[in-house]
């Protein structure tokens, strides 16, 4: 055998090595966590039984598709049955704002989602949606996370840990509505996330120190004034977020009374708006002047 | 904001700030003692002299009160500078009596064109808000639709054309030979709507309750309508002044 029959089995191999380890890293590229999305949050804007808004960050990479399905097929996103893209892509606070309506969901279910774009995968989340007929069901309500940064963020663990099906947020988000603060809340709200990837939808109201248009874009909420109302579990409950930073008569209250009037077989009604009708602090007169910031009074009464 | 300030003034953590009770007490504290230094402010504005020292320094310390709160107030609404200049009239109102009680002659002067300023300065920051450059607040619309009987789409077309006489004063009040209509508007407007808060909020049912806090609400606001007037009177002053000058002039010559 001459010396250059001798290097030719080696140089085959050096020739291939390269070829192999691009296999390799392309197999393993589906699984990198290096996902240019993040900054998760799931909201509702129509029927929660059916439905249910995976809204995150895009912070690079294109192209994102949310592949889910009732399996959990971890991060493999290959497998899950189904895909949506974004129906809404927005720009606020400093950030793109992602949001997939997935629809068609099967009522009271578990969905496992990853979201996929060029970058890469995201970790696997999942979700539960809302039951169709009652049951018992735990929710957590709050709000006022704009000033205190450590009881935000334990707040958000104890939601990690109590498992609820949704959480109710009744306004004042952050302080000065700044890319910053709403920067901080999201990276705070992860931690509602459980160890198992569990994620909780967001039922927003709009405080003092929000606006309409951020929570739009933060939330994508279904009604730019930020009023509306959700069923859970069929007519078991219907919440209403109402809105007390516009006037509370009005389009608000022309609604309110129509969706009342509707909707009498709700068993529970619930209304979730940022100021009291009777000031928590026990300073102030107890007086009904809030009925002018307040929801109608009368309508609510009814 | 606010988090280096506490730390540098009190040495506290923020957290130990926003959720001690001790702190707590003693800003409850601080805001009573506050309130009772503006009370003092109030006598010694009715009392003033030039030569009563005593009322001198309330009205300063008065004025920077006032101007402190309405920072505050500014900072609470994520820092809306319109915020602050809303205020324009009421922080002027003490510094333009401790000038208005100082001398005739050069400090009426600057007194007018200094509550010119805030006046115009206090109007141009509501019509930011009336024509909806800041999100328009609702109770201004529930308290137009409430006395006007508009619907809400009414109330807020109403709000944007006085957001627009509101630009129409803040240029008028400066401009010579249109500051006597425009400070005529200012007064009558400022009356009017320092007066809807108790007409629109104060229900005979609830009258104890509500106008406890409504008729501090109204008193805010009518410096929104006296210092326009007395821009009004100093434009009189100034006029009968130049014109008696001119007057005695002529008759030197």
């Amino acid at each position: 055998m001459t010396e250059q029959n001798q290097t030719e089995p080696m140089t085959i191999m050096l020739k291939h090595i390269p070829v192999a380890l691009a296999a390799l890293f392309a197999f393993a590229a589906p699984h990198s966590a290096n996902a240019a999305t993040d900054y998760f949050r799931l909201s509702w804007r129509a029927d929660p039984s059916t439905t249910m808004v995976v809204g995150w960050r895009q912070n690079g990479g294109s192209s994102p598709v949310v592949h889910y399905g009732t399996t959990d097929y971890g991060t493999n996103y290959g497998s899950y049955p189904l895909t949506a893209t974004p129906a809404r892509i927005t720009s606020a606070k400093g950030m793109t704002h992602s949001f997939a309506r997935l629809a068609g969901l099967a009522p009271d279910k578990a969905y496992y989602f990853v979201v996929r774009d060029s970058s890469g995968t995201s970790a696997r989340m999942w979700f539960r949606t809302a039951p169709a007929t009652a049951k018992d069901l735990t929710f957590v309500a709050g709000g006022d996370s704009r000033n205190n940064r450590t009881p935000r963020q334990r707040a958000n663990l104890m939601v990690s840990k109590l498992r609820p099906l949704f959480v109710l947020f009744g306004g004042d988000y952050t302080d000065g509505n700044s890319n910053t603060e709403w920067s901080e809340w999201f990276t705070d709200w992860q931690q509602t996330k459980s160890s198992d990837g569990r994620m909780y939808p967001i039922v927003a109201a709009r405080g003092n120190h929000d606006d309409n248009t951020s929570l739009v874009d933060m939330f994508d909420i279904p009604s730019s004034n930020i009023y509306y109302a959700l069923n859970i579990g069929g007519s078991f409950m219907r919440l209403y977020m109402l809105n007390t930073e516009i006037t509370v008569g009005g389009t608000q209250d022309s609604w309110l009374t129509g969706d009342l009037t509707s909707n009498t077989s709700a068993k529970w009604k619930i209304a979730q708006y940022h100021r009291p009708m009777f000031p928590m602090n026990p300073r102030r007169p107890r007086t009904l002047r809030n009925t002018t910031r307040g929801p109608s009074h009368s309508t609510i009464m009814r | 904001m606010m988090e280096s300030f506490v730390r540098n003034i009190f040495g506290l953590g923020w957290d130990t700030w926003a959720t001690s009770p001790a702190v707590e007490a003693n800003l409850i504290l601080a805001s009573r003692v506050i309130g009772a230094g503006l009370v003092l402010c109030a006598i010694a504005a009715l009392v003033t002299t030039p030569r009563r020292t005593w009322t001198r320094v309330m009205l300063w310390l008065g004025t920077a009160v006032l101007a402190v709160v309405a920072f505050a107030i500014c900072r609470d609404k994520m820092l809306r500078v319109g915020e602050f200049f809303e205020l324009g009239c009421a922080i002027s109102a003490p510094l333009a009596l401790l000038l208005a009680t100082r001398s005739v002659g050069g400090s009426a002067r600057l007194l007018r064109w200094w509550l010119t300023v805030a006046v115009a300065a206090t109007f141009a920051a509501h019509g930011l808000y009336a024509i909806g450059f800041y999100p328009l607040p609702g109770e201004w619309v529930t308290m137009v639709m409430t006395l006007l009987r508009l619907d809400e789409p009414g109330a807020v077309t109403f709000l944007f054309a006085a957001g627009i006489f509101d630009f129409l004063v803040a240029a008028g009040i400066i401009i010579p030979g249109s500051r006597v209509p425009a400070a005529l508007y200012a007064v009558v407007w400022g009356a009017l709507t320092a007066a809807a808060r108790l007409l629109a909020n104060v229900t005979p049912e609830n009258f104890r309750e509500t106008s406890i806090y409504w008729i501090p609400e109204t008193l805010v606001r009518l410096p929104n309508c006296l210092l326009p007037l007395v821009v009004l009177g100093l434009l009189a002053y100034s006029k009968r002044y130049v014109s008696s000058a001119t007057q005695r002039n002529f008759c030197q010559t």
